[in-house]
């Protein structure tokens, strides 16, 4: 503290090149000269990495995370082909994120339903609004008589304007680097498929095909990391709190219901929120009162509210701590079957 | 407008084209409006006060330069010291006190009613007021000349790179650069590019990375074993040295880029051997200002060793004060103070120069300096002392870590891949800056590699940085 120096030169700047003890014997113009150089290679050498980044990204589709390729898939085929036949009475779309991806089999709940019910799983990973594929099915024809939501719409009461876009550091970056994630992607598909490439790009395919001959309903293996795909029955994390409730939080005000209620009545379907699902012990139960409960938020449209906020499952039905595995998507489908047999509403 | 954005990459680029076209009348006008344009950004009634200390110290220094008498002199002094801590006293510390003042009294029966300001704390103001002081301080001892140009010392308070997070600069320093036209060079270009680049690498890549598994464990430190207490230990202080250094590097280029030259505000101080060591290194700007304004004219280390250890244990506590109103920053300086005296005093009287050789001193050394500096980030980092004692405890009890719960906290497989590269990176890259700087000179100027070095250092962070808009740490303060 006493004899604190004051640092005189910082070597960090070395790193830029040519120093000023340098710099000072070079001419201005031929200082000028070596910098355009040296920028010129520079920009040539980004551009060159850029293109061939890009192009690696779209040659090799198989690299993503499947959560892009089964958001992809769901955008691109899933909601573009026709979904319902026409003498399917009820035609049900359900939304949410990578819980209900994993946990709403459609093809069961049909099964349970009876006939002429026919629902499909559009939940999307790591994606909380909904409303992009809902309106890229209705721009292709098929229109739901129920859109069921696990997650409520958010609360911005205003469109983003083009400045908050710019804010959007992670959008901008996406939008400009749209390989950004592609090294992260590329080392972990190497890194899990280490002796089976070849498999491995197949099994890509043979997923994207098996989720949209499931509609929808996509089985998360690649975060499954414990034996049979189910987690020990004590199984917790230091975050769980059993004490405590997760309520759903439905906002009054928001654009995003606005437009929904918008579809809604420009295409006649109806809305309504049915229970989410969390690990036992990850929250506390939801309140007994709340299990039977059927709330109409709204009459025109109609919104209604099916029952809890959401139900709680054994560690053994998730296969990590967010996802169930293929026996817990049973077992969440079927409760969910119950609870809309129940409603009457689909009498 | 934070320096990893890129509205700031928007804002810095517009300003340089403005900057370099024009004249010498008016580059210091852009400047200064530039520099408003930048801190208003956030609010823009923070401008307010930062013109308010601009003008009373600006005024108080010139009623010292023209007043003939010491007394004079020194009540202009103390008028300007007396509004710079009044205003910090106020918005940073006033519910503080409040606040513990109802605390003790509610010990003792007594209900106060709360009188809390709730004022939002201005971004920066700790820093610009130690620098708008330290000129005051100057002016006063004859060190500087009081500027007589109200748009010169106006720039030097506001200079939008160090304006929220310093380095805390000196007027003799920056005064005469900002009286000089700037022209754009291709080696303060070059430097501050890469000072830039590899400010947002620190920043980033590791700090922004680690980050979410720090606050993760600390908003609730009851709920980890001692295991992720100790990791979150080692992760702060990590982030907390790339979060600032890399910051002040960002601060250093840009200044750099338009000509300025900044101070080093870091010198990889994980390397050094010793607290006192660690202190040369650690936010040079900071402690070289308590060590300039207060140490010394405290009396120093020219006194006795009681006299020493009262001063150092006034400057840390003084200086853990100044980061936050609250009692977890004054154990920290506390704890610092205290580490300081306990190592002159083992110094002096173990004579291990005598008995150990210089190697496993500096390993010993090394070991004592990372305990108490670690020590130290966990008041620095817990939201209270009852919470830091939760870590303390926590320690002793270690379990096993799951990959699951890493996962949660942000650290997957990749993400734990990339963070390792990436301090192995830094690690390389501070060990050469500490040990072997003239390699890395030498490096610099070999043809081709400052431009390969400089293409690979912008797509390691386009790749594995995190976008999005991350505050530095020291903005709070």
């Amino acid at each position: 503290m006493s004899n604190l120096p004051r640092p005189a030169v910082d070597a960090t700047e070395a790193l830029g090149g040519s120093g000023e003890r340098d710099a000072a014997n070079r001419s201005s113009t031929a200082q000028t000269r070596i910098w355009i150089a040296r920028a010129g290679i520079f920009v040539l050498v980004f551009s060159a990495v850029w293109a061939a980044l890009a192009a690696a990204y779209v040659l090799l589709p198989f690299l993503r995370p499947g959560s892009v390729v089964i958001a992809d898939a769901k955008f691109d085929t899933l909601v573009k082909m026709p979904m319902f036949e026409p003498q399917d009475r009820y035609r049900i779309m359900v939304f949410g994120h990578s819980k209900i991806l994993s946990a709403f089999r459609a093809r069961d709940l049909d099964a349970e339903m009876g006939p002429h019910f026919r629902s499909y799983n559009l939940a999307l990973p790591g994606e909380v609004r909904f409303l992009p594929i809902l309106e890229a099915a209705l721009a292709a024809g098929n229109t739901p008589t129920h859109v069921l939501l696990t997650i409520p719409w958010d609360d911005k009461a205003e469109v983003d304007g083009p400045a908050a876009l710019l804010r959007d550091d992670n959008r901008l970056a996406g939008t400009l680097f749209p390989f950004r994630t592609l090294p992260r992607d590329a080392a972990l598909f190497l890194f899990q498929n280490q002796e089976r490439l070849a498999e491995a790009v197949r099994d890509v395919e043979a997923q994207r095909s098996a989720m949209i001959d499931d509609r929808g309903w996509y089985f998360i293996k690649s975060q499954s990391h414990y034996p049979d795909d189910r987690l020990p029955a004590d199984y917790s994390l230091p975050t769980d709190n059993a004490a405590r409730s997760q309520p759903r939080f439905i906002s009054e005000r928001s654009r995003a219901r606005d437009r929904l209620e918008h579809l809604a009545r420009q295409h006649g379907f109806q809305v309504g929120f049915v229970p989410g699902l969390f690990r036992e012990g990850e929250v506390a139960p939801c309140p007994s009162s709340d299990q039977f409960r059927l709330t109409a938020m709204s009459e025109r449209p109609l919104i209604r509210v099916f029952g809890p906020d959401y139900f709680v499952y054994p560690p053994t039905l998730f296969a990590d701590p967010q996802h169930m595995n293929p026996t817990g998507a049973r077992v969440y489908t079927s409760e969910l079957a119950r609870l809309l047999k129940a409603s009457g509403a689909f009498d | 407008m934070l320096f990893n954005s890129f509205e700031f990459l928007a804002f810095f680029v517009t300003f340089l084209a403005i900057f370099f076209g024009l004249r010498k009348r008016t580059q210091p006008i852009v400047l200064l409006i530039a520099s408003y344009v930048f801190y208003m950004s956030w609010r823009p009634s923070f401008g307010l006060l930062l013109a308010l200390t601009t003008a009373v110290d600006y005024t108080t220094a010139l009623m010292m330069a023209r007043s003939r008498t010491d007394g004079g002199r020194k009540a202009a002094m103390v008028l300007a010291l007396t509004i710079n801590l009044g205003i910090l006293a106020t918005v940073k510390y006033l519910d503080f006190f409040i606040a513990n003042v109802i605390g003790a009294a509610g010990l003792f029966g007594y209900v106060i009613p709360d009188y809390a300001l709730g004022l939002a704390l201005p971004l920066g103001i700790s820093f610009y007021t130690f620098q708008s002081i330290g000129y005051t301080l100057d002016v006063y001892y004859r060190k500087v000349e009081a500027e007589r140009d109200f748009l010169t010392y106006a720039q030097y308070v506001s200079f939008f790179p160090q304006l929220i997070a310093g380095p805390i600069e000196r007027a003799a320093h920056m005064l005469p650069q900002f009286r000089t036209v700037h022209r754009l060079s291709f080696p303060d270009l070059n430097a501050g590019l890469f000072l830039i680049g590899f400010g947002l690498f620190k920043k980033m890549c590791i700090a922004d990375v680690v980050g979410p598994v720090v606050n993760g464990i600390y908003a609730a430190p009851e709920q980890y074993s001692g295991s992720y207490q100790l990791l979150a230990v080692i992760l702060f202080a990590i982030q907390i040295y790339c979060d600032f250094s890399g910051y002040s590097d960002i601060a250093r280029g840009t200044a750099r880029i338009m000509g300025f030259d900044l101070m080093i505000n870091f010198r990889q101080p994980y390397f050094t051997c010793s607290l006192n060591e660690f202190w040369r290194c650690w936010h040079i700007s900071l402690s070289s200002w308590f060590r300039d304004y207060l140490f010394i004219p405290l009396g120093g280390s020219r006194g006795s060793e009681w006299r020493t250890a009262r001063n150092l244990m006034i400057v840390f506590a003084v200086s853990g004060i100044w980061h936050g109103a609250a009692w977890t920053f004054a154990a920290w300086g506390v704890l610092h103070g205290t580490g300081l005296v306990l190592e002159r005093a083992f110094a002096r009287t173990a004579k291990v120069e005598l008995w150990l050789n210089p190697t496993t001193r500096r390993v010993f050394g090394w070991f004592w300096m990372m305990a108490i500096v670690l020590a130290g980030w966990v008041f620095f980092r817990s939201t209270s002392l009852a919470n830091a004692f939760v870590v303390f405890r926590s320690l002793g009890e270690f379990g096993p870590v799951s990959y699951g719960t890493l996962k949660m906290l942000g650290l997957a497989s990749v993400e734990l891949l990339m963070l390792g590269v990436s301090l192995l990176i830094l690690f390389v890259v501070d060990f050469h800056l500490a040990f072997r700087p003239r390699r890395l000179e030498a490096l610099g100027e070999m043809r081709w590699l400052p431009t390969g070095a400089g293409v690979a250092l912008a797509y390691y962070i386009i790749l594995f940085g995190i976008f999005g808009h991350a505050e530095f740490i020291y903005f709070q303060f």
